[in-house]
């Protein structure tokens, strides 16, 4: 009836997803390798009621015609890839990427998922895995008498024996890049799928061709910061309420319209 | 006769059409890069509606307010803001479309694109990029991988009274584009919607009374028809 109440609908309805994305990073402000997502609005379509240019009379041009706004709509969301602050752990299988690049873990499905958390543990038979079980990709085992792991920032990972002092080198771990990171598909679980949008990944060992270094014995925690969020909140919520007002005016305006005839 | 009815009811047409403008202004209170738009009610809506009998729609104009909005950090190096002047240009099925707004992202063959999905324009053509690392200088200079790239083209288009909205939140521009000289991009930043939530609430309630005094005035003209016609039938 009135464009007024659809585009502040609209705009009721983008801040709610808005808030619902901010909830969420908030929820997983302590999830280790957790990247914050963003919502990116655009304005919706125009209706033209006068094209700008028209002819208002012979030889009479009119400067500027008639565009009103159909509200916003949401184009993306998006994960920002910040790097989260380091916590140190000192657990060997504790790995953060300093940097760029992801870790590589194999699904049950027997396709390759990437992550950043990389709290990585050891199963019954030796492989090292993820905290949902799924094993590290290239796969890496490791011996039943291993005293102590070493990784190193090129990946390479050595293992002290019992009753041995020299340390043997027993895999390298490989991290993947992506042209497009953003375009990643989140799985839930800290797991991303590549897509047609993020492109094939570029394997390689950490620390050279634009990957990061590994270090040991730390964990990479979630790059939400949470004033931010708070803010964030604040501005999603007086925009919800200002829109809703816009809502009650014009209401209002069609409630005298239909009172005009007594 | 009914011309005082014709005056209110246009008059009333004319604030609905303002709420709507403004309406859509606050929907994007959290657009990055979104341009206000006003809307300025014609004179000749009333004037003519006094003058003839029938009141024609009058020479509303909607104009983009160009002025800048704030400017936050939010630390991605894909997200580029604007000094005071200047639009970015984007390369459309339709044409070179402009916008303000500076999140970007590159597909997976380095492309440089919007956040619709069209390619950034470079001096020299759409935006490459050989590298992810992505490194955009105050004047505009874009290097990737440690080599120079291009220069973003950002369009500077004069007076803001040639810009018509387009698709996608784009603007579209009659005459073609020159690129400034002097522009001052910010890495890490995007630029809010220059929309104040007060202004446009104030002009929502001044719309709103002016509705309601036009719907009074109608009533009036109404009412006075009424006894007119009952004061002479027999």
């Amino acid at each position: 009836m009135m464009r007024a109440l659809w585009s502040a609908a609209s705009g009721m309805t983008a801040q709610e997803l808005n808030v619902d994305t901010i909830a969420n990073n908030l929820a997983n402000v302590n999830t280790i390798g957790f990247k914050k997502q963003r919502v990116e609005f655009q304005d919706l379509m125009y209706e033209t009621l006068r094209s700008p240019g028209a002819a208002a009379a012979e030889g009479v041009e009119i400067p500027t015609g008639i565009q009103v706004g159909l509200g916003s709509r949401t184009a993306a969301t998006r994960k920002l890839f910040a790097q989260g602050t380091f916590q140190e752990t000192g657990n060997p299988l504790d790995l953060v990427i300093e940097g760029s690049g992801f870790f590589q873990v194999l699904m049950p499905n027997g396709s390759v998922a990437y992550t950043r958390a990389g709290a990585f543990k050891i199963d019954s038979e030796g492989n090292v895995v993820n905290a949902d079980g799924f094993p590290l990709e290239p796969p890496l085992v490791i011996p039943t008498d291993t005293t102590s792991i070493a990784v190193g920032s090129d990946g390479t990972v050595s293992a002290t024996t019992a009753g041995s002092t020299e340390p043997q080198t027993i895999g390298q771990i490989e991290l993947a890049r992506f042209a497009n990171p953003a375009g990643l598909q989140n799985l839930g679980h800290s797991l991303l799928r590549a897509t047609a949008a993020s492109g094939e990944p570029t394997t390689g060992a950490p620390g050279i061709d634009g990957l990061g270094g590994i270090s040991q014995g730390m964990l990479e925690m979630s790059n939400v910061k949470v004033v931010e969020e708070m803010v964030n909140m604040i501005t999603a919520q007086r925009a919800y309420e200002a829109n809703s007002q816009a809502i009650r005016i014009a209401d209002q305006m069609l409630e005298i319209a239909n009172n005009t005839r007594r | 006769m009914t011309r005082g009815i014709h005056a209110a009811a246009a008059g009333m047409r004319a604030q609905m059409r303002r709420q709507d403008v403004h309406a859509n202004n606050l929907a994007n209170a959290g657009t990055v890069g979104y341009r206000r738009s006003d809307l300025t009610i014609g004179q000749s809506a009333f004037a003519r509606a006094l003058d003839e009998s029938a009141a024609l729609p009058g020479a509303d104009t909607t104009a983009i307010d160009v002025t800048p909005g704030p400017v936050h950090e939010t630390g991605e190096p894909f997200d580029l803001a604007l000094g005071d002047r200047g639009l970015f240009t984007l390369q459309t099925p339709r044409g070179l479309r402009y916008s303000r707004d500076g999140r970007f992202q590159v597909d997976a063959g380095g492309r440089l694109l919007s956040i619709s999905g069209h390619q950034v324009m470079g001096r020299d053509g759409p935006i490459v990029l050989p590298g992810p690392e992505f490194l955009v200088t105050e004047a505009g200079q874009v290097f990737s991988e440690g080599q120079f790239v291009d220069r973003l083209f950002i369009a500077d288009l004069g007076r803001s009274d040639g810009l018509r909205r387009d698709a996608d939140g784009l603007l579209a521009a009659d005459l073609g584009p020159r690129m400034l000289d002097d522009p001052q991009v910010m890495q890490g930043y995007v630029e809010e919607a220059n929309v104040s939530v007060i202004r446009e609430m104030t002009h929502m309630m001044t719309g709103f009374r002016a509705y309601e005094a036009s719907a009074a005035a109608l009533r009036h003209a109404d009412e006075t028809l009424g006894t007119l016609i009952e004061s002479t039938s027999l």
